[in-house]
């Protein structure tokens, strides 16, 4: 059972090892690069924040609040925001009307028996001029 | 009732992320200065306790106030993903900031034998280029969601 | 589901993979290393094996190591280096004021060999050899004139630093591991 679990482990590691070593060459130059960058601001951030838990504190707070004022005022079940006039029921009519209105409703009908005519002035079913 | 959904679900991701980025590590690296190796102490070299405490805090903090942010917003939404971007490129200083507090190389002084160290910045390397992938999968999102900001809107309407 | 969101979906399995993957390799290298340092039969390192050759006069010293590592891990051991600092412990005559001599700590040897790769579940076997150029001794110092040889035996001790460093879990893990201060023996 033990040299099971052995062998799984080791065949694991093998399959695993080679993924890591296929991807490595590409990921290490990119993380490399991230790490420069990386360093200059987080240098810059210790060099002038080192100590001050507040500001981070507050950024914190401010993110808290903003998120929830801005996320209630603008839930995104409902077009614009709470103070809108536009009731939902209206978009949804809108929404509606607009899947409705497809390629048979762009068909010029006649006015009389509903006949669809297209660029024809008189009808051929009933003889109406449209 | 979305919006206090939203809400809920915010409150519940940031609690994950205290946890996962704020009190784990401080757990860990509490019960690490006091580890003993077959009854010898060990003795941090790098005295840097204050440091890593500092600094696990303040990006923890910032990561939870974006996971709120951004777990709270609607699905899809153009600020959801702009907070997510922003989330990730903190956890990357996050990450990164375990280097400079000397937790990437730790060095053990086992007394009156030696000294045990470990570095792990290659793999830290690793995670990072794995890391810019994810950076530049929320720039997708963001431009998808911008793009596609109507349909978007239309079938939250809907649901 | 949109396109851009079946693509995007793609590429997030495939992050997922490759954290994953990262992370497996590492868990693994971590429990390789405890099944490596638990066994102390998997570190064959022993200062009483040195064996030194030291002449005084004329001067020649050197000594050669034989040392074995298993890796009883799941990953192979890479850039395996061997570091080993050797200091001198002697009473310095002291001309100035006879009779009073002073016991003084000189540095004569600092040399790292690299011994490559041990496959996972193989043993190493190395000899790490240190010659006389290898050895650096202070300007003007006369092995002669200035240890007092009155005193001991032995009148010199030979004091040494190990330090092993390798390459674990694919290159992701270096580990260290220093032995410091180890007598290794005396003359005469």
């Amino acid at each position: 059972m033990i040299l099971q679990a052995t062998d799984f482990f080791q065949v694991l590691a093998d399959i695993i090892g080679a993924i890591v070593t296929f991807v490595s060459p590409f990921v290490t130059p990119i993380g490399q690069w991230m790490t420069d960058w990386i360093t200059i601001v987080i240098g810059f951030l210790q060099q002038n924040f080192s100590g001050n838990l507040t500001l981070f504190i507050v950024i914190f707070v401010i993110l808290i609040i903003l998120s929830m004022v801005i996320n209630i005022i603008w839930p995104g079940d409902r077009p614009g925001s709470i103070f809108s006039k536009e009731k939902v029921e209206d978009f949804e009519d809108k929404i509606e009307l607009r899947e409705g209105k497809g390629i048979i409703d762009e068909i010029r009908r006649c006015k009389d028996c509903g006949n669809p005519i297209g660029d024809a002035e008189t009808c051929s079913l009933c003889g109406a001029r449209n | 009732m979305g919006a206090v959904k939203n809400l809920l679900r915010g409150f519940i991701y940031t609690a994950i992320y205290a946890v996962t980025t704020i009190i784990i590590p401080l757990v860990t690296f509490s019960w690490l200065f006091q580890m003993t190796v077959q009854g010898f102490p060990l003795d941090f070299e790098q005295q840097e306790y204050q440091n890593i405490l500092f600094w696990v805090t303040a990006f923890g903090l910032v990561i939870c106030g974006c996971a709120f942010f951004s777990h709270s917003s609607p699905k899809q939404s153009i600020r959801k993903a702009v907070f997510a971007l922003i989330q990730v490129i903190v956890n990357c200083l996050y990450i990164w900031s375990y280097r400079f507090s000397g937790a990437t190389d730790v060095q053990f002084t086992i007394v009156g034998y030696g000294f045990f160290s470990l570095d792990v910045q290659q793999m830290v390397l690793i995670y990072m280029g794995i890391y810019f992938l994810t950076i530049v999968i929320k720039m997708y999102d963001i431009i998808d969601f911008t793009v596609n900001r109507e349909k978007i809107r239309e079938n939250r309407m809907k649901a | 589901m949109r396109p851009s969101r079946v693509f995007r979906l793609i590429v997030r399995i495939f992050i997922s993979l490759l954290t994953l993957s990262v992370t497996v390799v590492s868990m693994l290298g971590g429990m390789s290393a405890f099944t490596i340092l638990l066994n102390p039969d998997n570190i064959g390192i022993d200062p009483s094996e040195i064996n030194m050759n030291f002449n005084p006069s004329p001067l020649n010293i050197n000594f050669t190591l034989p040392f074995n590592l298993t890796n009883a891990g799941y990953f192979d051991l890479e850039n395996l280096k061997l570091k080993i600092n050797l200091a001198m412990n002697y009473s310095h005559v002291n001309y100035t004021v006879p009779g009073v001599n002073e016991s003084r700590v000189i540095k004569i040897f600092n040399k790292s060999q690299y011994f490559g790769i041990i496959p996972k579940g193989a043993t190493g076997k190395f000899n790490y050899t240190g010659l006389f150029s290898d050895f650096n001794f202070p300007p003007l110092f006369n092995m002669t004139s200035d240890v007092d040889w009155t005193v001991g035996p032995p009148a010199i001790l030979f004091f040494a630093n190990f330090t092993v460093s390798l390459d674990y879990s694919l290159g992701l893990h270096s580990l260290t591991i220093g032995f410091t201060n180890i007598p290794i023996g005396g003359y005469p």
